[in-house]
């Protein structure tokens, strides 16, 4: 199972990162990308108790990246 | 008989997708035809495209008010283009860093289409024949020196 | 063209609009919350508590976060945050109930580092008995008849600090380290990270990856017992400790102006002590089921863990949808799937509230039992902590917040986290047939905070 979930994600990161078609938005049609209600991890302090609290109460634990999206400025 | 295996077609599928990512020489090339663009034409012009929800264009207006005070408007033209969808978030974005600076309303993007605009914000020093001489990709406040700079060296020439 | 303002000799005091297209104001955003994240220039403190509580009189904590990030004019962040944690209260020792009274036993000073003579009682809830012959002293501590042992002792203080940096390489690759420590009375952990995220396609395709090191050790104050050896008053073995190495790689990818969507895949391992010491596990009568001694748990050395993570953000007006799922398997048998789902609703111009749902279900660890029998050859590892039980959670949760200015925001949360028993119970022998082994945790969560943006 987690063979087949690498072997997929490889493939989807490899797809998207060589794309010819453009998948997404032009740079100046950013302006809902770029709210606050919009990111990633729009409350880090909430996530850091979640992180803590079931990491404490459950067998798992989770690495997620919090990178993409956004305003896509500079 | 050419034997194009499959491996092949794949690695020229991928380089030839990957083409895009190549940077391109920085030749100097013609701005597009944009009517609104008319009246400044013939003088040295930063046009700077800009939108309400970029931190960094924030930062650039100061930047083009001090050029636009150093140099007279017969020497330089500051132009900017806003791609906001709603005028009202441009004005209070005008509002807020005060700026008197003419501003282009591009609500569709099709002026920035047009310039191939790939970054927010994105400036490009055009000189007086209409070619485009320096594109400045983002707002960098640590780089205001060669911006400026490259202002100088256009006015020189 | 279409000049809207006068030229000719007023042209500076009026600013030049130029406005070919015509074309009907869209609307703008209606909310505070519609507003864009974080720019650079900006920075930001943060501080908020928790609280947090247990049903059953079990865990109580307290935890008062405060942090900063300064996001500097040329795209750097740097961040670092503050966390005190103090937790009392009692936890499941991990001991089976029997249908009579049972007597636990622990050396003096386990908990909190508090010393308690002539018997009375300690501070941390047990009692100290002090063998009349040798002098040596020993915590006791009871549990009632048919009530699942808890362990009364626990009361504890935690604090962390972590730290980070980050700065974009080029356009389109940013670079990130940071650093953490984590210190209590019993255990310190340290640890290390970097990231790299590169952007694609306009920058609508982002991939990442990230490393972490980390390095724990568990000193309880009384020593590491020998695995499955019986509990006692003794003091026991010298500290140990355990190392992890992690990566995460992600893809995020823009698909509309108004979704975007996220997949992330992590690998992990650890090596090392990652046994419970305070733990036990009871082992009951083959035919009466009464427990009849408690042994100090045991879990492997080591453990390799993988998650595959996938999430999706809708905008609809100033609404937000999240959705996320998480399938995470490991080597001790843990299997796990996570599902949440959040909806960011504004309230007027400055406000929102996000109710949130969130479902887990996890299958128990290889060496996971309520109780070991009696006439059972010892397994080489054996818990009976609920953390590795197999179990479903429900978490629902609202959160809001308000922002006061422009630059004080007002946020909170309260939470309902509720674990429940997946499947049967074992069909153990006599009276633990009867029991409710399950030693699940419902918990209430509230949160309050403050973030101020100059």
């Amino acid at each position: 199972m987690m063979r087949k979930l690498t072997l997929c994600f490889v493939l989807i990161s490899a797809m998207l990162a060589t794309s010819c078609a453009s998948i997404g938005v032009q740079p100046w049609e950013r302006d809902v990308l770029a709210r606050e209600a919009m990111q990633l991890d729009a409350n880090p302090a909430i996530t850091g108790f979640h992180d803590h609290i079931y990491f404490s109460k459950e067998g798992s634990a989770g690495g997620r990246t919090y990178d993409g999206g956004g305003c896509g400025c500079n | 008989m050419y034997n194009i295996s499959r491996r092949t077609i794949f690695h020229a599928a991928t380089a030839f997708c990957l083409l895009p990512l190549v940077p391109s020489n920085s030749q100097a090339k013609a701005i597009p035809a944009i009517p609104e663009l008319e009246p400044y034409r013939g003088n040295l012009m930063y046009l700077d495209f800009w939108a309400s929800w970029c931190g960094p264009c924030k930062l650039s207006f100061p930047f083009m008010h001090t050029i636009t005070a150093k140099y007279s408007a017969k020497e330089l033209s500051v132009v900017t283009v806003n791609l906001d969808r709603s005028r009202t978030s441009a004005e209070k974005f005008l509002h807020d860093v005060n700026s008197r600076l003419p501003v282009i309303f591009d609500h569709k993007g099709r002026i920035a289409k047009q310039f191939g605009v790939a970054d927010m914000p994105t400036s490009y020093l055009i000189d007086r024949n209409g070619e485009i001489k320096f594109t400045h990709k983002g707002f960098h406040p640590d780089r205001r020196a060669e911006y400026e700079a490259h202002v100088d060296q256009l006015l020189q020439q | 063209m279409n000049l809207l303002c006068a030229t000719g000799a007023n042209a500076q005091a009026t600013p030049v609009r130029i406005d070919q297209q015509r074309i009907p104001d869209a609307q703008a955003p209606q909310n505070a919350y519609d507003e864009p994240a974080n720019e650079p220039g900006v920075t930001v403190l943060d501080s908020a508590v928790l609280f947090y509580k247990e049903d059953g009189g079990r865990v109580q904590a307290i935890e008062p976060i405060v942090g900063v990030t300064v996001n500097k004019e040329n795209g750097d962040v740097f961040s670092a945050k503050f966390t005190y944690d103090s937790l009392t209260g009692a936890t499941p020792n991990g001991a089976a109930p029997a249908t009579f009274e049972q007597t636990f036993v622990s050396p003096v000073g386990a908990r909190g580092g508090d010393d308690d003579a002539d018997g009375r009682t300690g501070a941390s809830g047990g009692t100290i008995v002090t063998n009349p012959m040798t002098g040596q002293q020993v915590l006791e501590y009871t549990a009632d008849a048919n009530t699942l042992p808890l362990d009364p002792g626990f009361r504890d203080h935690r604090w962390a600090l972590d730290l980070g940096y980050s700065t974009q390489l080029n356009s389109n690759l940013r670079a990130s380290v940071g650093a953490s420590v984590s210190k209590e009375t019993d255990y310190r952990s340290f640890s290390g990270r970097a990231g790299l995220s590169q952007d694609f396609n306009n920058k609508n395709t982002t991939v990442s990856l990230g490393v972490n090191f980390e390095y724990d050790q568990s000193r309880p104050v009384f020593g590491i017992p020998d695995p499955l050896t019986e509990m006692n008053g003794l003091l026991k073995g010298p500290n140990d400790s355990k190392t992890v190495v992690s990566i995460v790689a992600g893809v995020t990818q823009v698909l509309s102006r108004n979704l975007l969507v996220q997949a992330n895949y992590s690998y992990g391992s650890a090596k090392g002590y990652q046994t419970d010491p305070y733990k036990i596990i009871s082992v009951v009568d083959a035919v009466s089921g009464d427990p009849l001694r408690s042994l100090y748990e045991s879990r492997p050395r080591s453990r390799t863990r993988q998650s595959g993570y996938a999430a999706v953000k809708y905008a609809v007006g100033s609404w937000v949808s999240d959705l996320s799922f998480r399938y995470y398997d490991d080597n001790w048998g843990i299997k796990s799937i996570t599902g949440e789902f959040s909806e960011h609703i504004p309230i007027g111009k400055r406000a929102y509230i996000e109710p949130s749902v969130r479902y887990y279900h996890q299958s128990d660890a290889d060496f996971f039992s309520y109780f070991l029998l009696s006439d059972e050859v010892l397994p080489q590892f054996a818990s009976a902590d609920s953390r590795l039980d197999k179990f479903n959670a429900i978490t629902a949760g609202l959160r809001g917040g308000v922002k006061l200015t422009n630059q004080l925001e007002l946020y909170g949360m309260a939470e309902v986290y509720r674990q429940s028993k997946s499947g049967m119970l074992p069909q153990g022998p006599g009276a633990i047939a009867g029991q409710d082994l399950f030693a699940g945790v419902d918990a209430v969560s509230i949160l309050t905070g403050l973030k101020y943006s100059f």
